[in-house]
C-alpha cells in the first residue's frame, strides 16, 4: 500500500512544472493544445454543415396543380378540326355521280 | 515559481474569455445564419408563389380564349338571320340554291336549338356537296333528317331537290 502511494506521488512529481522554466516545452504544448481545439471545431463545423446542408422540406410551396380538366375542351377542338377537314373534302375533293343519269 | 502561475493562471483567463467570446459570437452567428436561411426559404416560397399565380393567370387567359372559341360554335339567339344567310352563300358557293322552309326553336339537353327545315335545289353534285357542307359547318349542327328527288330530268342530268333538317345549337348573348 504504502509502495503504491509512493509511485503515485512519484508520478505526480514527474507531472509537476520543475524548478526551472521552460519555454519551449510552454509554447509546444500551447500549440499542440491550439491545433487540437482547431481540429475538432472543423469536424464540429463540417458536420453542422452538412446538417444544415440536408433538405428538410421546410418552406417549399407545391407545383401548381391545375385544377381543372381540359381534356373537354381538347376534344372538342379536335372534333371541329376533324369536321373542318371532312366540309373541305365536301367542297372540293368528292363527286357525286346524279343516280339519274344512264350508266356508261 | 509563483509567478508562473500567476502567468499560467492569466493565460488561461485569457483563453477562457476568449473561448466565452468565440462561442458566444458563434452561437449568434449561427441564430442570425438560421433567420437568414429562414427568410430565404420565405423568399423562395413568395417567389414560387407568384409564379403560380402568373402561370394561372395565364392558363385562364388561355381558357378563356379556349372558350370564346368553343361559343362561336353555337349561334347566339339574336344571329340567326345571319347565319340563315350563311347558310345561303354555302349554297351560291356551291352551284346550288337554299331555301328556308321553317325554322323552330327546340331545345337539347338544357341547351337551346333550332331546327332548321331548309329546300336545296341544283344538280345532285351540288345539292350533295351543299348538304355535307352544311352538315360539318363550324357550328354546333347536325343533319336529323334529308330526302332528294329529282324534280326535273334533262339530258345533262336532273335538277334535284332536297329537303333537309339540321338542328343547331344556340347560345342565348
Amino acid at each position: 500500500m504504502n509502495t503504491d502511494l509512493n509511485k503515485y506521488l512519484s508520478f505526480l512529481s514527474k507531472l509537476s512544472y520543475g524548478k526551472r522554466l521552460q519555454p519551449a516545452r510552454d509554447w509546444f504544448v500551447l500549440v499542440s493544445l491550439a491545433l487540437l481545439a482547431l481540429g475538432a471545431l472543423a469536424v464540429v463545423s463540417v458536420w453542422m454543415y452538412l446538417e444544415g446542408a440536408r433538405p428538410t422540406g421546410e418552406g417549399e410551396v407545391p407545383t401548381l396543380t391545375p385544377a381543372f380538366s381540359v381534356d373537354a375542351l381538347d376534344k372538342t377542338e379536335a372534333l371541329f378540326e376533324k369536321r373542318a377537314e371532312e366540309r373541305s373534302r365536301y367542297e372540293a375533293e368528292y363527286l357525286f355521280v346524279d343516280p339519274s343519269l344512264p350508266a356508261s | 515559481m509563483t509567478r508562473t502561475y500567476t502567468h499560467l493562471a492569466i493565460a488561461l483567463l485569457v483563453c477562457a474569455a476568449s473561448a466565452a467570446g468565440y462561442a458566444f459570437w458563434y452561437l449568434h452567428v449561427e441564430k442570425t445564419g438560421k433567420k437568414v436561411a429562414a427568410l430565404e426559404l420565405s423568399v423562395a416560397a413568395r417567389s414560387e408563389e407568384l409564379r403560380n399565380i402568373q402561370e394561372a393567370r395565364n392558363a385562364l387567359v388561355t381558357l378563356t380564349e379556349r372558350e370564346a372559341n368553343l361559343q362561336g360554335y353555337f349561334v347566339p339567339d339574336a344571329e340567326v338571320v345571319p347565319f340563315l344567310e350563311e347558310v345561303g352563300d354555302v349554297g351560291r358557293t356551291l352551284g346550288s340554291v337554299v331555301e328556308v322552309v321553317s325554322v323552330t326553336e327546340g331545345e337539347r339537353e338544357g341547351r337551346g336549338t333550332v331546327s332548321l327545315s331548309l329546300r336545296i335545289t341544283g344538280p345532285f353534285d351540288a345539292v350533295m356537296r351543299t348538304v355535307g357542307a352544311l352538315e360539318y359547318a363550324p357550328y354546333d349542327i347536325v343533319l336529323t333528317n334529308f330526302s332528294a328527288d329529282a324534280v326535273e330530268r334533262g339530258e345533262a342530268g336532273a335538277l334535284w331537290g332536297a329537303q333537309a333538317t339540321y338542328e343547331v345549337g344556340t347560345r342565348t348573348l
